[in-house]
């Protein structure tokens, strides 16, 4: 036989209750409810809120839906408006590149380093009293001059040094030349004049490959 | 246990309010969830139709002096078109040369047009027509005739040139020079 300190369920629901001290007359079905707050509001209120919810968001998104497609519209009707200028005035661009290709054309023609005829008249004025141009060419690369120096050939090489000093600083046209070069030298023996020859080479054109 | 017609009709008159709403509220989120993807929709388009109108509006906007300078821009050309020669007219464009030949009282000793060089791609407008000619005279009766070479009626460029005097002889005069010209006259075909 085991023994326990431990009531058994047995035991505990078949104890006695504790004698009421007076006999209960309650009628439970016609007391009234003393519940304060009914379920059914919880219910109720949690459905309206659902309900007002969802009501909003749809409204809101149909809002922006309506906004977005007023928005379309307005711009349809403004790019039915603008189309057909725009169409002309892109045809009108386009005949506008064809005649500035044309006039392009012709500026790189026309820009050339100097007019030949201004720099021989700028050559004549500049010129010191004791030189004379014998002959001139041009090419791409540079200016070939050649040129009579009159004088004592002691004073005609320094005057044929200061002519060279003054093409380089050329206020009009030094800029163009690379460089001012003596490339020859001598003396005319049958006049004793010194004959000189310059070579004036152009600066390369910007953009052009070196 | 199931439920009747007459049980839900019954729970339906018991909670109105709870059942409207929650079959409101279950038929709104239907419509939204439905109409969901119309206003990414809405906005992708009225991004295209903002870019579409915009671009024709600048094309408005920037075009608003086009037709003046285009104009111009014609009135210029037509002005180029007139100064340019035209290669097959032979006897006219030399011409020119022999009519400052006479204003500046030289000697055209040669005169030549040559034939422009071969230019790939497109056909141009223009062309740039090579002459090489030689002109004999007085040093400022030359350059006066190089001058209204340079800025005469027809645009041309000296691609090379070469002073020289001529050695005096009986029949040239003392200090005559000769200017031997290559050059190029814009020209059209």
């Amino acid at each position: 036989m085991q023994f326990s300190l431990k009531k058994s369920k047995e035991q505990t629901s078949s104890l006695p209750l504790v004698p009421a001290w007076h006999p209960n007359f309650r009628n439970y079905a016609r007391l009234p409810d003393t519940k304060v707050v009914r379920t059914a509001f919880f219910v109720n209120g949690a459905a309206v809120f659902l309900a007002i919810a969802a009501l909003l968001f749809f409204a809101y998104r149909e809002y922006t839906l309506n906004a977005l497609n007023n928005q379309i519209a307005s711009w349809n009707a403004q790019i039915e408006a603008d189309r057909g200028p725009s169409n002309e005035a892109v045809a009108l661009f386009r005949q506008f590149q064809t005649e500035e290709k044309i006039i392009t054309e012709v500026a790189a023609f026309t820009l050339t380093r100097l007019t030949l005829s201004d720099f021989l008249l700028h050559l004549g004025q500049t010129l010191p009293t004791n030189i004379a141009i014998s002959a001139f060419e041009i090419r791409d690369t540079g200016i070939t001059l050649r040129a009579v120096v009159r004088g004592a050939p002691d004073r005609a090489s320094g005057q044929a040094t200061a002519f060279v000093d003054q093409l380089r600083k050329d206020s009009k046209y030094g800029a163009l030349f690379s460089d001012v070069t003596p490339t020859n030298v001598n003396r005319d023996p049958g006049t004793g004049r010194l004959l000189i020859e310059l070579v004036l080479k152009f600066k390369p054109e910007e953009g052009a490959k070196p | 246990m199931s439920l009747t017609g007459q049980d839900l009709v019954a729970l339906l008159k018991k909670h109105p309010i709870g059942i409207g709403c929650g079959l409101a509220a279950f038929v709104l989120a239907g419509a939204s969830y439905y109409r969901m993807d119309l206003i990414p929709a809405a906005e992708t388009l009225l991004e295209q139709r903002a870019s579409e109108g915009e671009k024709l509006k600048n094309n408005l906007k920037n075009s608003v002096l086009l037709k003046e300078q285009h104009d111009a821009l014609v009135a210029a050309n037509r002005e180029i078109s007139s100064r340019a020669i035209r290669i097959g007219a032979l006897t006219t464009n030399l011409q020119y040369f022999y009519r400052i030949e006479a204003e500046t009282e030289t000697k055209l000793v040669d005169v030549r047009q040559l034939a422009p060089a071969p230019v790939k791609g497109p056909a141009p407008k223009y062309l740039r027509v090579p002459y090489a000619l030689s002109v004999q005279g007085p040093y400022s009766n030359v350059i006066n005739f190089l001058r209204k070479l340079e800025t005469g009626s027809h645009f041309c460029r000296v691609t090379s040139a070469t002073l020289n005097p001529v050695p005096a002889a009986d029949t040239v005069a003392p200090g005559t020079v000769t200017l031997t010209l290559s050059l190029e006259v814009l020209g059209q075909p």
